[in-house]
């Protein structure tokens, strides 16, 4: 009986690792990839690809909260979301990390969020944020919508 | 009257040591289910590095570890048969986990994060299976339905993963949840010494 169900139950894990395998795959194979150290900006499910060198980076500095609410110092710099997405109308942004973490930005957060150079990747911070969930790193991706 | 009170007094101290007999595989059973909420944190937290090995090349925000620490409670709770263990240990496997700094992506949620699991883990536990084979099958269920409900839990409150990310993330949990509660049904036989061809 014993032997049955061990049979069974790992019949039950191979069959899911040849549907994660399988669906892992497909995903990977039609992820969007990024080229280092460069952001992929989309604007109107047009892609166009960015490097934080292109700009003319401003030394940043502010006190953000981590997600175990203590207060942490950072300095940098960087350059405002503003900036790289120029003058495209919008009434979403999303920024995207490397591990599919995302945060919205709003035309409100346009005068605080940063995107900051992190040890050769990039970094948003928003300025007067509460909490650390808009505090992505190894951002990857914008989407402007 | 002396007599009396000395058999008084005899009395009350054998129902005090009665009281502390019954008392004491209580205590022992906290202090077991204590361990294990620190062990599955720290058994998080050594197996990160290579489960980040694994989530960074699938490019998903994590769901491997969870799994891993998941397991503790559901040896505990297996092993305890309490009905409601898992959810207590699952908050202070959560509130270890904020104590210890090890939050991961949850931040001050971590308690939430843990203790539904172990809800989770709970109500896998109470199917009508009284069986060694059918503890195994017990434990494995309580093991997926655990990982399951922290990646969802992880998904709503903090990554709001797109659909085609959400399937492997889930699917990735799902698998690590499946071998952490193979193995975990194994260790629960083996401890509690149940026959394995009943």
């Amino acid at each position: 009986m014993n032997k049955k169900v061990k049979l069974i139950l790992s019949g039950v894990i191979l069959c899911l690792a040849l549907i994660t395998s399988i669906v892992s795959a497909t995903y990977l194979k039609g992820r969007k990839s990024t080229p280092e150290n460069q952001i992929a900006v989309s604007v109107n499910a047009e892609d166009k690809f960015i490097s934080l060198s292109d700009f003319k980076l401003s030394s940043v500095s502010e006190d953000i909260k981590n997600k175990k609410g203590e207060t942490k110092h950072i300095e940098g710099d960087g350059v405002l979301i503003r900036d790289i997405i120029g003058s495209v109308s919008f009434t979403e942004i999303t920024v995207i990390s490397d591990d599919e973490y995302r945060a919205a930005l709003t035309s409100d957060d346009m005068e605080n969020a940063w995107l900051l150079s992190d040890e050769g990747t990039a970094r948003l911070i928003v300025k007067g944020d509460e909490n650390s969930k808009r505090d992505v790193k190894n951002v990857v991706r914008i989407e402007v919508k | 009257m002396k007599e009396g009170i000395i058999f008084h007094g005899k009395e009350k101290l054998r129902a005090c040591f009665n009281r502390i007999q019954a008392i004491k595989p209580l205590v022992y059973e906290c202090i077991f289910m204590l361990l294990l909420c620190v062990a599955g944190i720290l058994a998080k937290k050594a197996i990160n590095p290579t489960a980040n090995m694994i989530t960074d090349f699938l490019h998903i925000p994590g769901g491997i570890s969870t799994a891993l620490s998941l397991m503790f409670p559901v040896i505990g709770a297996g092993i305890t048969k309490g009905r409601w263990n898992a959810g207590i240990m699952g908050l202070l496997q959560g509130i270890s986990a904020l104590m210890m700094g090890s939050v991961g992506s949850m931040g001050v949620l971590i308690p939430m994060a843990y203790f539904l699991p172990g809800v989770a883990i709970d109500l896998m536990m109470m199917l009508p299976f009284h069986t060694p084979s059918g503890m195994r099958v017990k434990a494995f269920l309580a093991n997926i339905a655990s990982s399951l409900t922290a990646a969802v839990f992880a998904d709503i409150m903090v990554f709001h993963l797109p659909a085609t990310v959400l399937s492997v993330y889930l699917l990735v949990a799902t698998m690590s949840g499946a071998i952490c509660g193979y193995a975990a049904g194994a260790v629960i036989n083996q401890i509690t010494g149940s026959k394995e061809n009943e």
